[in-house]
């Protein structure tokens, strides 16, 4: 066999068995609290104590009450980024927080903005000068 | 180079490669597949093809502007972020457009040997796929009232950096496929047959994306 067929074969083979370890990333953490500025709660705790929400297709707690009850004093000044359990993350303003539902599978859901400010095991939530 | 030929190849290509995305691509969301490297490895086969028979520069991105268009017509069916994916079909046009262009790699990309195939495909998967998903990650954010934040694309770069790598494997295979295919010259075949064939794909692929 021509030498630079071989190489290729083995090129795409490595490639292949590379991007099979990628399958780990899609693994979920458990789930054992939420952090929110320097606190942290778990999500019954959360749903406890914050008020509900409901959109149309998804319902949980709202994160602008969740924000506040975790005691974040004068949130509308600052941002919050939003950390996944594989680190994925996103920023979103007070206003879009003030939209948004943390559901009790941990999602925080924006449905004004588009789907790639949804995260899904949300295990942190840090605020932004 | 006959102009309305190319129009028409243009308007059918990007029509397939729109309906695809409409309908296997928000297939492979739903799913939880990799719905990104698996679409944009076909888009590139459809580039590849085209590029090859029809021998024009823009036709691809000008089939990336009709395929991102499909994702406004069927907004209810689609399990994915609407504007991320035209944003990403658009940029995986223009940087297989940017690719080309660069003399090195269309000279690499040209040479007809199975090596260079292989490797032109996982060069384009590699660059398309990434690169495609740096820029909808730092386009679609402004297109919203939220804004661009850099640390959201930083923390985010070993994902797509990592995912790139099973686009590259997928076109690796997808892109010597799609250039055995261009023994098959849409381009060359006789008008009575070629316009009418044409024409009812791209009318085809428009209803279907419109009913679904």
């Amino acid at each position: 066999m021509n030498k630079n067929v071989s190489i290729t074969i083995v090129g795409v083979i490595a490639l292949l068995l590379i991007s099979g370890c990628i399958s780990e990333e899609e693994e979920k953490s458990t789930i054992n609290g939420l952090k929110i500025a320097d606190r942290t709660f778990t999500l019954k705790e959360l749903f406890a104590i914050c008020e509900e929400r409901n959109l149309d297709e998804h319902s949980g707690i709202a994160l602008d009450d969740m924000v506040i009850k975790a005691g974040i004093s004068n949130p509308e000044e600052y941002t919050y980024t939003i950390i996944a359990s594989d680190n994925y993350q996103k920023t979103v303003k007070w206003e879009d927080m003030q939209k948004g539902v943390l559901t009790n599978e941990s999602f925080a859901v924006f449905p004004h903005l588009p789907k790639m400010y949804w995260v899904r095991d949300v295990i942190e939530v840090k605020q932004n000068e | 180079m006959n102009r309305k030929r190319i129009l028409i190849g243009t308007l059918m290509f990007g029509s397939i490669w729109g309906l695809l995305e409409c309908t296997l691509g928000a297939f492979l969301h739903l799913m939880h597949l990799p719905a990104g490297a698996v679409m944009t490895t076909i888009a590139l086969a459809l580039m590849v093809y085209t590029r090859k028979i029809y021998k024009q520069r823009g036709m691809q991105l000008s089939m990336g502007f009709i395929a991102s268009s499909f994702k406004l017509l069927n907004l209810g069916f689609i399990g994915g972020c609407v504007w991320c994916a035209m944003v990403a079909i658009i940029a995986e046009a223009l940087i297989f457009e940017t690719m080309l262009s660069l003399p090195f790699i269309f000279r690499f990309y040209e040479k007809n040997r199975v090596f260079n195939k292989v490797l032109s495909g996982v060069i384009l998967g590699y660059t398309c796929y990434s690169g495609g998903y740096i820029i909808t990650e730092t386009i679609t954010p402004l297109l919203t009232s939220t804004g661009f934040f850099l640390m959201d694309l930083i923390s985010l770069m070993p994902l797509i950096l990592l995912r790139g790598i099973t686009a590259a494997a997928l076109s690796a295979i997808a892109i010597p496929l799609a250039l055995i295919f261009t023994g098959f010259n849409l381009y060359e075949i006789n008008a009575r047959i070629y316009y009418p064939f044409t024409s009812i794909i791209t009318i085809m692929c428009w209803f279907i994306a419109v009913i679904i």
